[in-house]
């Protein structure tokens, strides 16, 4: 199956690109299968959730680890029930990105960020209890280390 | 909306199987305590206003991936 990406161009995907959320993203309920597209680009990591339904809503998703390390948090019981979750290690997280007018002001959604069973392909974006920012800046120096010695 | 009173500890219950209490009434706010099956999540409702607004701001947020991949770029060749 082929969707056309405004970055990529013409992309080829079998259903097992496919991402199917439990509950819609917030203000995005109508939209649940997306296409996991991957970049292949490894300096460059940033990916995209594409819906399937209409492919002009998309988001711009990354892995959150590769800007902070320690990035930790409980997965609330609701949502292991709904994702049918068995082991932590079928887990993959995604952040979503948000890029301003200022390219270096980028920040990632550490708040909720997008929860996927591997397993089954199904994604969920959970608000955490813990205290994580909504808007992380990922280009600012974190401490003496800047985040983006990864890339 | 259903508007009712309680007065401080009394409670309602949602759909047979949520509880919700108030625990302490006070100084401009209300404690509640809510007692619900572990499969429903509680937040406050800012927070969804809140990732709502984020989500669609990261959903606009395509247009600007040019200028994100050129930033990246000379980043990497500062280095």
């Amino acid at each position: 199956m082929m969707i056309k990406n405004d970055f990529l161009g013409e992309v080829e995907y079998t259903q097992d690109d496919v991402v199917t959320f439990v509950e819609g993203i917030l203000g995005f309920e109508d939209y649940t299968e997306y296409v996991y597209i991957t970049n292949p680009d490894p300096a460059f990591p940033f990916e995209w959730l594409q819906s399937i339904k209409s492919p002009e809503v998309s988001f711009i998703v990354t892995n959150p680890f590769l800007f902070v390390s320690d990035y930790d948090f409980d997965l609330p019981d609701p949502v292991i029930e709904k994702l049918g979750i068995s082991d932590i290690k079928d887990l993959a997280v995604l952040s979503m990105v948000v890029i301003p007018d200022d390219p270096k002001d980028t920040t990632i959604n550490l708040k909720s960020p997008v929860v996927v069973n591997r397993t089954n392909r199904q994604a969920k974006q959970v608000i955490l209890d813990e205290d994580y920012a909504l808007k992380h800046k990922i280009f600012e120096k974190e401490g003496s280390k800047e985040n983006v010695d990864s890339l | 909306m259903l508007i009712l009173s309680r007065k401080k500890h009394e409670s309602i219950i949602i759909d047979g199987q949520i509880e919700v209490q108030i625990v302490d009434i006070g100084d401009g706010r209300v404690r509640i305590g809510v007692n619900a099956p572990k499969n429903m999540e509680i937040h406050r409702k800012e927070i969804y206003e809140k990732i709502n607004e984020e989500n669609t701001m990261a959903a606009q947020s395509k247009q600007a991936l040019k200028s994100l991949e050129a930033f990246v770029k000379v980043k990497k060749d500062e280095k």
